[in-house]
């Protein structure tokens, strides 16, 4: 039955909407077409750059694509399957919809620094490596009494990696 | 190295296609290697990726492994190809001989927009070579994640990762750039990534040019490739480095091989059916939304077959979808059930569905962020809905196109998809407006070619209007 009536309305449309246009208005259409879409594409290369600026958001891009210098001396000392403690003056909002500012940082580390992982320090969990990721000064001695860490190295730019004690 | 290794797995999977020739017999020669180069290129991907996945859970992952095995499989296609070609040379129909001043014109056309969206591509990818949000919290992660030592792997799929990063997601990408990665020995530069979404789009134009050239002419084929390059829209996922680009293409590489099968008889068809069922398995393997395609696209095939019955058609061949697609299946059966943790879409209770369900503003807010992406599709001037509405106005349907059963097939799969899309959406634990917000451009993009290419088919062609009362060569052979 799903058939008959598919063949049914099948035919009926054929039968309205085939009738052949006129040859000139067949060569024109697709000609008008091709160069309105060639159009597009030309306006698509003169505004790239303008686009591309979105992904260029510092919070974004400026944050993952420096993240391999700032952690170079890291990588160098931990290895590469370890997973590593994560600790910050900016602790992540984990019920926002919208990655946060923090979010974005933390992400760009754990991606420069996989295959090791890195995850969020609790305070009480213990990890043999820590990375301290700071937007400003801080009191290492008073990081170190609360998540019970020992100074490696500072590495500058506030990236500094503890072990745990 | 690394150019290496993705032109490896590129020149196995078009070994593999040519041996296979989906083609067949028709014409034009540019358009059947078009379609070779396209459909290899995602089949020797997904075809990487898989027996690396395979390597790390049989912890045997290791250069010694894995680079013999390419080879093998390199040296095993090229042979039969080889032996293959001395056998049979395929006798081409629908040449050059009938090339228009439309056709020249629009190839020029087509051409000189490769060019400029080429350019345009290529300066995303330098102004941004890590990817958007998705590609290094998600994507790339997960391969970097893949390239490490002993069960540091495992860390893809860990519950460790957070909401963002969404380990329950399958591995075709993240696999195949990190087996890139591992092997090359050159850290994990973004060039890889970079050069693996570059295929993947480029399959994508010359799989849907080709395809349309074999089956309904160069002018409907060409015309379809500007437009497809006038979408602004996809171009947009183009270099993000996500997974939604290579997910259209084996969404429309599926309805593609299908609908070649309904040019070739014998073996060669029984090969095509099952070869869409691969590529439907293939987009289970890319992302979540494919495992919601390849049941629609079965049970689409099963469905359409019974009620179009032809002769020995559906008794023998209704297995073969099921055949092609079952040994992906399998790996993607052991990641989800064995491996991946829960996703982030399940876990609500019935009450909570059917509550959502019969709240109508769900319903409005969905049917708006509809419209509203679509119309981002491209510049209002030169929309590509609008484009091919002008196309159908004027062009017309071809008579008959409708009644094929693998083109009720074809469209029957994009429609229950596309409804299986906004169910999800009205069901969705997540906020609706983030939710929208955030994904439905890209489920758009999935859908995009696979949607030209069904248009297109059913469109008269340039060249039969100019010559009343004769079809094309391929219109002739299956009429």
């Amino acid at each position: 039955l799903w058939r008959a009536n598919y063949d049914k309305a099948a035919r009926s449309l054929d039968s309205r909407v085939t009738k052949s246009p006129s040859p000139k208005i067949a060569k024109a259409v697709p000609g008008i077409v091709a160069v309105l879409a060639l159009a597009s594409a030309f306006h698509y290369y003169l505004t790239v750059d303008k686009r591309n600026q979105f992904y260029q958001d510092p919070r974004m891009t400026y944050q993952i694509g420096i993240q391999s210098e700032r952690l170079s001396g890291v990588m160098e000392m931990v290895p590469a399957d370890a997973v590593v403690g994560y600790v910050t003056d900016l602790p992540p909002r984990l019920d926002a919809h919208w990655p946060t500012n923090d979010e974005f940082i933390f992400t760009a580390v754990r991606y420069e620094l996989a295959p090791r992982l890195v995850m969020p320090l609790v305070a009480g969990q213990m990890q043999t490596w820590v990375l301290g990721n700071f937007s400003k000064p801080v009191d290492l001695e008073q990081i170190e009494r609360q998540y019970h860490l020992k100074l490696v190295k500072d590495f500058g730019s506030g990236v500094i990696l503890f072990q745990g004690e | 190295m690394i150019l290496l290794l993705l032109a490896v797995a590129v020149v196995i999977g078009c070994l593999l296609m040519h041996l296979i020739e989906p083609a067949g017999k028709l014409g034009p020669r540019w358009a059947a290697i078009l379609v070779e180069l396209g459909l290899g290129a995602g089949f020797g991907i997904a075809l990487v990726s898989l027996i690396f996945f395979l390597l790390l859970a049989i912890h045997e992952a290791t250069a010694a492994v894995m680079l013999p095995t390419e080879v093998a499989l390199f040296l095993a296609s090229s042979i039969l190809v080889f032996v293959g070609r001395k056998r049979e040379t395929a006798n081409y129909q629908g040449g050059s001989a009938g090339i228009s001043w439309l056709s020249k014109m629009l190839s020029g056309m087509l051409v000189a927009g490769f060019f400029l969206v080429t350019a345009a591509l290529a300066r995303t990818a330098h102004a941004n070579r890590f990817g958007s949000w998705d590609s290094w919290n998600i994507w790339n992660l997960r391969a970097k994640y893949l390239t490490g030592l002993g069960d540091t792997w495992t860390r893809a799929f860990s519950t460790q990762l957070n909401y963002f990063s969404h380990p329950d997601y399958p591995l075709l990408l993240s696999g195949f750039v990190g087996q890139v990665w591992k092997f090359s020995g050159r850290g994990t530069p973004t060039l890889v990534p970079i050069l693996t979404a570059a295929v993947f789009i480029a399959s994508v134009a010359a799989l849907l040019v080709g395809a349309l050239a074999l089956m309904r002419g160069s002018g409907l084929a060409l015309l379809a490739g500007l437009i497809l390059i006038s979408s602004s829209s996809f171009l947009g996922q183009a270099m993000s480095q996500y997974a939604d680009v290579p997910l259209s293409f084996y969404y429309l590489a599926t309805i593609v091989v299908l609908v070649l099968s309904e040019y070739s008889d014998g073996a060669r068809k029984s090969i095509l059916i099952a070869l869409a069922g691969a590529f439907a398995s293939f987009g289970a393997w890319t992302k979540n939304e494919g495992l919601v395609f390849l049941p629609i696209a079965l049970i689409c095939f099963l469905l359409v077959s019974w009620s179009w019955r032809r002769a020995t058609s559906f008794g023998t061949k209704w297995f073969l979808p099921i055949l092609g697609a079952a040994p992906t299946l399998f790996v993607v059966g052991y990641f989800k059930l064995f491996l991946a943790p829960p996703g982030d879409m399940g876990g609500q209770p019935l009450p909570q569905i059917l509550h959502k369900m019969t709240e109508l503003s769900r319903y409005w807010i969905i049917g708006k962020s509809l419209i509203a992406r679509a119309l981002e599709l491209g510049e209002w001037w030169a929309h590509p809905l609008l484009l091919m509405a002008i196309l159908v106005c004027f062009l017309r349907i071809q008579p008959g196109q409708l009644q094929k059963q693998e083109v009720v097939t074809g469209w029957l799969c994009l429609i229950l998809l596309f409804f299986a899309y906004c169910g999800v959406y009205v069901i969705t634990p997540l906020d609706l407006r983030f939710h929208l917000s955030t994904s439905l451009t890209r489920l758009y993009c999935q859908m995009w070619p696979s949607f030209l290419f069904l248009v297109f088919l059913i469109l008269r062609s340039p060249e039969e209007l100019s010559c009343p009362g004769g079809l094309n060569p391929q219109t002739k052979e299956i009429s």
